[in-house]
């Protein structure tokens, strides 16, 4: 499996790897140095997932170098390509951006045309929050009309909020395999001990596998389950009960959690939370996913979910290995 | 109190005001005295005088020294001190005189400047220098100073401010003796590592039990407190289920196992206070019972406190 990360000096695409699969705070990437080289690194996910990812930094004269002589090396076998705007570039860069852009889409369509594409315009918090909507949607347009008849799916990002985690969920999300399966599981199981909701984590990335709600309101589904190219906002036009934003602002507390435990050289294991409103549980599921259960229903004790969960581990280590029932 | 750019400002934000660490980088310079009311479990009062004008600016307001409970002397130590250090000294002396039963607190502030090595050695020269010079001087009453002044390392960016802050208001909420001997016999006879009571809004704890403080710990109890807040936020608009069984009113408590044999629980005890424990796990598991029935008896004693506390506080009847 290969992933390639590519555009622009300064784009923010290492910080973007650190953050999402060194356990890095937004905070510390001031400190990373611009990629100059290619700079490959390989994080396991999933247990049998290799994500290989080619960093190739984006200076001028290696992007000419990349596209007129590595191309085989580098776009072949590639499954998934993420190609990174920086939306602060300017505007004099633009057609050069785009000249780049276009001959890199190319390059993938000749030696991987099966590659899944995304495209993320990064550093999205520097564009005013009234603004950002409409900034979004002209970019997306502009990149649309440079990538011809390859289809592409666009998403805003910036490392500053939970906005970097949506869009790789939605990016990782298409290679787990048997995701279909894991969400029907997922389903029952929220079923079998009437919860709000459940969600499975991967563990490094803290990035989202699999969700599944009980709660009866329509707009969340729909939210969460589409399948086109997604902006800052949640398009339901249903007002949404919870905060549609919320799985991902999960995974940034608990990324934050492990980040001060680790000072400690401590680890996180669990969490188990009963407030008056309600239940939440967080535990290991299988060796590199955790599962979050959220419950409403007062005769049920946070212990009950728990085992709940310890019975449910099994079954969902089996569908992980590739095996369905 | 201290001088320009110090960060007296930014210290004040970031603890009553939830001013995220980060932008305490663009909080301007303080042009007047600052008064105001901050939400804390007792009623507290903070007067931030700016470092470019000194005790003097209290009187055309009508202020006291006296009326005051605490003096904050803040220092950039990661500046040169010396300046500082003279207008503390000569602060601490006129406010001594005014009032001789003022409590003293020094913040060697932006200790995140420096490395481990010279921070400590900054902190020591910081102490050494102001106790020395309290020592030498000829009154009586001034040397005796240089016991009771209070040194602290702080900066915005880690949980230290909230552990200083935790010190100063604890000397000014009414004696909470009994909370002390229950929260150490509690980590006794429970083997607990350490446990704190916190004033959850501020994030300020208001006692502890009797074993030293160390900034880890602290920081990993504030921070446990930042993130279970943040999950009940995202999902407050939920609501129980009608359940059949259990009709009592729920008080949160959440725990997280953290590596080997350690969890961090927290209970909540009154409106605005909860306890958080660093626990053995073991113990937590197997003595889940013994801790739940001490955390209770907490709760009662503290629901009393709290309502005497309050009668006492409602103006007396004409
Ligand atoms: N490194 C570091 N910088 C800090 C810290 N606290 C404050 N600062 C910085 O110090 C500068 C001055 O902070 P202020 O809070 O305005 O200082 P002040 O004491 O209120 O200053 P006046 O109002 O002028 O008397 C700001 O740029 C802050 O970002 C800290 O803990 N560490
Ligand atoms: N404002 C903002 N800055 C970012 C963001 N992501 C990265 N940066 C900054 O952009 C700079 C370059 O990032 P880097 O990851 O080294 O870029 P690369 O050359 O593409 O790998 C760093 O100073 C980052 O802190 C973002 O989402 N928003
Ligand atoms: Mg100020």
């Amino acid at each position: 499996m290969r992933v390639s990360l590519r555009d622009g000096v300064g784009s923010g695409k290492t910080s973007m790897r650190s953050v999402i699969f060194s356990n890095h705070l937004a905070e510390t990437t001031k400190k990373l140095g611009a990629t100059i080289e290619v700079e490959q690194s390989q994080h396991r996910f999933l247990s049998d997932l290799m994500l290989n990812l080619w960093d190739c930094g984006g200076q001028e004269a290696f992007m000419e170098n990349y596209l007129r002589h590595d191309q085989n090396q580098i776009f072949a076998n590639v499954q998934l390509l993420i190609y990174v705007f920086d939306i602060s570039s300017k505007e004099y860069d633009k057609e050069k951006d785009f000249a780049y852009y276009t001959d890199c889409l190319n390059a993938i369509k000749e030696y991987s045309p099966d590659a899944a594409i995304f495209v993320l315009i990064h550093k999205m918090d520097l564009v005013g929050s009234d603004k950002r909507k409409e900034v979004f949607l002209r970019k997306k347009q502009e990149l649309l009309d440079h990538s011809e008849d390859v289809p592409i799916r666009v998403f805003g990002t910036s490392i500053w909020n939970e906005s970097l985690y949506r869009a790789w969920s939605r990016i990782v999300h298409t290679l787990v395999p048997n995701a279909q399966d894991l969400t029907n599981h997922l389903d029952e199981f929220v079923e079998s001990c009437s919860a709000v909701e459940a969600v499975i984590f991967e563990k490094t990335t803290m990035l989202l596998i699999a969700w599944s709600t009980g709660y009866p309101d329509a707009g969340l589904v729909q939210n969460q389950h589409d399948d086109v190219d997604d902006d800052e906002e949640p398009h339901s036009n249903v007002q949404p009960v919870l905060p549609p934003d919320r799985f991902e602002k999960i995974s940034e507390i608990i990324k934050r959690w492990k980040y001060t435990l680790a000072k400690m050289n401590f680890s996180f294991q669990n969490w188990v939370q009963e407030w008056s409103n309600f239940t939440a549980v967080l535990e290991s599921l299988t060796p590199n996913t955790y599962i979050l259960v959220i419950s409403t229903d007062p005769d049920i004790l946070p212990g009950a979910l728990r085992l709940n969960i310890e019975m449910a581990k099994e079954r969902f280590i089996a569908l992980q290995a590739g095996r369905s029932r | 109190m201290g001088l320009r750019r110090a960060g007296k400002t930014s210290a004040r934000e970031v603890v009553f005001h939830r001013l995220p660490p980060k932008q305490a980088f663009f909080v301007d310079t303080t042009p007047g005295v600052v008064k105001e009311d901050v939400e804390f479990w007792i009623p507290l009062q903070l007067w931030e005088i700016p470092g470019s004008q000194g005790l003097e600016a209290l009187e055309p307001l009508g202020a006291h020294l006296s009326h005051f409970s605490s003096l904050i002397w803040v220092i950039d130590a990661a500046d040169d001190y010396t300046e500082s250090l003279r207008a503390l000294f000569r602060t601490v002396v006129a406010a001594h005189a005014e009032n001789p039963g003022l409590h003293i607190d020094v913040f060697a502030h932006k200790s995140d400047a420096w490395d481990e090595y010279y921070r400590q050695d900054a902190f020591r020269q910081i102490q050494d220098r102001t106790i020395g010079e309290l020592e030498d001087h000829p009154s009586a009453a001034v040397q005796e100073l240089a016991d009771r002044i209070q040194f602290h390392l702080t900066s915005v960016y880690d949980h230290s401010v909230f552990e200083a802050m935790s010190r100063v208001v604890q000397r000014l909420v009414p004696t909470l003796g009994f909370l002390e001997q229950t929260l150490n016999y509690w980590s006794q006879t429970l083997d607990i590592p350490k446990c704190f009571l916190f004033d959850v809004p501020s994030r300020l704890y208001i006692t502890t039990d009797a074993s030293p403080v160390d900034p880890p710990s602290h920081d990993v109890c504030c921070q446990y407190i930042e993130n279970i807040e943040s999950v009940s936020e995202l999902f407050h608009m939920l609501e129980r289920r009608k359940g059949t069984k259990r009709k009592v009113a729920y008080r949160s408590s959440c725990s997280s196992k953290i590596a080997g044999d350690n969890t961090v629980a927290y209970w909540q005890i009154s409106e605005r206070l909860a306890l958080v424990a660093l626990v053995q796990t073991h113990m937590f598991d197997d003595h889940r019972g013994a801790i739940e029935m001490n955390v209770k008896s907490l709760r009662d004693a503290m629901l009393k406190f709290e309502a005497l506390e309050a009668r006492k506080r409602r103006p007396p009847p004409p």
